[in-house]
């Protein structure tokens, strides 16, 4: 498993493009997924898409429907345990004031909580920043 | 050493700071805690705070604002967590320093400096989100902007922590973590 992060607009997609070979048609964005997520149609359908892009918004969603992010995140580390090629690509929301709603603090924070597994879970951590990549963990 | 440590909400700083004060070994480790209860939210977070402490051996001591009236025994390692929570206190309590709060935290944390063997520092990446503020909020980044970049510039090694992963943007020679 490889996560690539970084702010709003700054590249991730192409810089993974870019680096991987790979074409859009291995991207699947979850920025419209359907509620409440069949954990096993995700994971097979990143079989063939092995990019999973907007993560942040899948967590987000998943958060506004009270719907736990985790049993979801057990399922994605134990996919790449088994050697499955992934990429998650997510935005950092966690670098700002503290937002007025409880629920985009709550957001925020928690999102911020999985990142954290995933990275120590990632062989690979990109971060982008104005198109350009730089590898901050690699094991 | 004097270790400043940054990084966004949820990104594992604190527990990272942890991690560099328990390297030490002094007679004294204390543990500077800055926020103030003022409802449940904060109680939860300071409730997580301290299990995460738990039998690492801190000695614990809450200042909200003042910092440099803080008598600290030598020979230890101080953990100060954090600066954002510090910065607003002394904005906003009654008996903060208001529009001397940025000379008055650098004067602290000079004065904790002096005294002490080991000293991590916590601070927040607030600056990215984009979002244009109203004054108080400009004035707080302002401020709290203006502590980092001092306290950076006094600090032996500054690191910003990315979801657990340290990345350094001023190293000390003699690390030893």
């Amino acid at each position: 498993m490889e996560l690539i992060i970084g702010g709003a607009y700054q590249g991730k997609l192409d810089y993974l493009l870019s680096l991987t070979g790979y074409s859009k048609d291995k991207v699947l964005d979850v920025s419209n997924i359907e509620l409440p997520i069949d954990a096993n149609l995700l994971l097979k359908e990143l079989a063939d898409r092995p990019i999973l892009y907007q993560f942040h918004l899948l967590i987000k969603r998943l958060l506004e429907q009270d719907l736990d992010p985790y049993p979801l995140l057990d399922q994605l580390i134990h996919q790449q345990s088994e050697g499955k090629e992934l990429f998650i690509i997510c935005n950092e929301i966690g670098n700002g004031i503290v937002p007025m709603l409880p629920s985009d603090r709550y957001y925020r924070e928690t999102l911020g909580r999985i990142l954290c597994e995933l990275a120590k879970e990632s062989k690979r951590v990109h971060r982008v920043i104005l198109g350009i990549g730089t590898i901050i963990k690699e094991d | 050493m004097f270790t400043l440590i940054t990084g966004g909400s949820g990104s594992g700083k604190s527990e990272y700071a942890e991690m560099v004060a328990t390297s030490y070994q002094t007679e004294n480790r204390i543990y500077i805690a800055t926020m103030f209860p003022f409802d449940e939210e904060c109680n939860q977070k300071i409730l997580r705070h301290k299990k995460m402490r738990e039998a690492k051996n801190f000695h614990t001591i809450e200042c909200y604002t003042g910092l440099r009236n803080l008598i600290l025994p030598s020979n230890s390692t101080v953990l100060l967590d954090c600066l954002s929570n510090l910065v607003a206190n002394e904005r906003y309590q009654e008996n903060g320093s208001k529009n001397q709060l940025v000379e008055e935290i650098i004067q602290g944390v000079k004065t904790i400096r002096k005294n002490t063997t080991h000293l991590v520092i916590v601070t927040n990446e607030v600056f990215s989100d984009g979002i244009e503020y109203d004054g108080e909020t400009i004035q707080y980044l302002h401020d709290l902007g203006e502590v980092n970049c001092a306290l950076a510039k006094l600090a032996d090694e500054v690191i910003e922590i990315v979801y657990t992963i340290p990345i350094f943007h001023k190293s000390s020679f003699f690390i030893s973590h």
